[in-house]
């Protein structure tokens, strides 16, 4: 019961802390929101587009060049080895045949024209790999391609896929920077504003020294300050990510069947309110109890 | 077993307390000793060390040197953690009544309880009854400190240190900004409290009469008690 009733009193202050300082209250819901949004939007609009980038085969091939005079039994063998191979989407054949008419059509030789007994060509196996995948194990995969039995050359022009990779590094530790650094700043700011408020209300907190009240018990309207806010602003989050989606055209609900597609758990928004919650909870007693330190009683 | 009863050691011991602030010392080698149930007054001119026994008492200060006991534990003993618990125990009204201007006479009154850890309920029913017995019955609970007369603060604030029933109450200079009749007034119902088993000690500066029974301390600069 007392436990009840101590919380409850908590939760009354912080609730008049924050009705004394609305403003306050409303600017760090914002800034917390927005700094969560950053990665919750960026995370939904990559797993938005994942099936549009699967759809359009867009991963980074090699070409696996076949020795000229091998068994179709044994290309079949090469394809069906090669679909094994970590990482690796789909494989596909190109025959010397269909190449050589191709390229007898592009270079504008006549039908039959070109003996298909002389064709140089081999054939040709094209191996397109997932588009998460390190440029660095592709170039290991058409090394350890190239010394199997039947492979005649491996050909991987993955250049654009390298600088690719090496813009979304980039971008993915842009976005991992500016969210720790808002982050460092919202913990920074929520410490602070508790520090302010107990500043602002000093008589309350030696009051509450003086009658013998436990340092925790001082403490816990700011913790619960500190939670709303960062509560508050994960759920400012979530209906951002939510806009946003929206705005690029997903249907209503998007969000939740964009996070299930990914295999996150329908509750992750919810885990999310709840955690930012107990990280504000723990934030805000944090500078609760650094200010209380500088506090003597009357 | 062999369980005898003695008397009850006394509430409050000072041994050859020395309290200095850098090179001055406010007190020098200060000695006394309170039995319960005494009505203790504490007088001195400004700077004589009053108020630094009382925060002495509550441990709010450590003392330079020398003991300080209070219901039979050595202050020195007692761990950070279980300080709450002592300042429970006493009563204290400061010299400057600070009374939460936001808060109703009631919510006033009943903060120490809510911080004791009792229930709402709890809290405001004892906030009542201390209210009845500090003479608050006209007052309406609800009113918010700002509409109150000084002495009325000041009862108010005697209430709130009464509210969780201690032994011992300590009170800083009740009397300053009161006029004579309600200086009087309020050292009667010091003096009821006394007769319901609190020891009250009041620090002031000039005294007005006091009850027969009341001891007085006086202190002079760097004051040995």
């Amino acid at each position: 019961m007392s436990a009840v009733s101590e919380r409850l009193y908590a939760l009354r202050q912080a609730l008049r802390v924050i009705a004394q300082q609305p403003g306050r209250f409303y600017l760090s819901v914002i800034i917390a929101g927005a700094a969560l949004a950053l990665p919750l939007v960026v995370v939904a609009l990559t797993l938005a587009a994942l099936p549009t980038w699967k759809a359009a085969k867009l991963g980074p091939e090699i070409s696996v060049f076949v020795k000229i005079g091998t068994a179709p039994r044994e290309v079949e063998a090469l394809r069906a080895r090669l679909t094994t191979v970590s990482d690796v989407s789909d494989v596909r054949l190109i025959p010397r045949d269909q190449a050589f008419a191709e390229l007898s059509k592009r270079s504008g030789l006549a039908a039959g024209a070109a003996d298909s007994r002389s064709n140089p060509l081999p054939d040709t196996l094209v191996a397109r790999f997932a588009f998460t995948v390190d440029p660095a194990a592709i170039e290991r995969t058409a090394v350890e391609v190239r010394q199997w039995s039947g492979v005649d050359a491996v050909q991987s022009e993955i250049g654009w896929f390298r600088r690719l990779s090496a813009l979304r590094q980039a971008g993915l530790a842009v976005v991992v920077g500016l969210t720790s650094l808002v982050a460092l700043l919202i913990v920074t700011a929520l410490i602070g504003a508790a520090q302010m408020t107990i500043q602002l209300r000093p008589d309350e907190t030696r009051l509450l020294q003086l009658v013998g009240a436990r340092p925790r018990f001082v403490r816990r309207p700011y913790a619960y300050v500190g939670a709303l806010t960062l509560g508050t602003g994960a759920g400012l989050a979530i209906g951002m990510a939510w806009i946003t989606l929206a705005l690029i055209g997903r249907r209503e609900g998007a969000l939740a069947s964009v996070l299930s597609s990914a295999g996150v758990p329908p509750w992750f928004p919810l885990a999310l309110v709840l955690a930012a919650s107990l990280l504000g909870g723990a934030v805000g007693a944090i500078g609760a109890w650094a200010q209380m330190k500088r506090f003597q009683p009357w | 077993m062999n369980t005898a009863i003695g008397p009850l050691p006394p509430l409050i011991v000072f041994d050859r307390v020395t309290k200095r602030y850098g090179d001055k010392a406010v007190l020098e080698q200060l000695s006394f000793v309170i039995a319960r149930n005494d009505f203790v007054a504490l007088t001195g001119p400004a700077g004589t060390g009053k108020t630094t026994v009382i925060r002495l008492i509550a441990a709010l200060e450590r003392p330079t040197s020398g003991t300080i006991i209070v219901a039979g534990e050595p202050l020195a003993e007692i761990r950070r953690r279980a300080l709450p618990h002592l300042r429970r125990s006493i009563g204290i009204v400061p010299q400057e009544v600070t009374l939460l201007e936001d808060r109703s006479v009631l919510e006033n009154v009943a903060l120490p309880v809510i911080a004791a850890g009792l229930s709402r309920g709890e809290a405001r029913s004892r906030a009542a009854t201390v209210l009845h017995r500090v003479g608050l019955d006209d007052v309406d609970p609800g009113t918010l400190p700002a509409r109150l007369s000084g002495s009325v603060r000041q009862r108010v604030a005697i209430a709130r240190a009464l509210v969780n029933r201690p032994a011992l109450l300590l009170v800083d200079e009740p009397l300053a900004h009161l006029g004579d009749a309600s200086a009087e007034s309020v050292i009667k119902l010091l003096e009821q409290f006394v007769g319901a088993g609190v020891t009250v000690m009041l620090a002031a500066q000039s005294l007005p009469t006091l009850p027969a029974r009341a001891r007085i301390i006086g202190l002079a600069e760097g004051a040995t008690g």
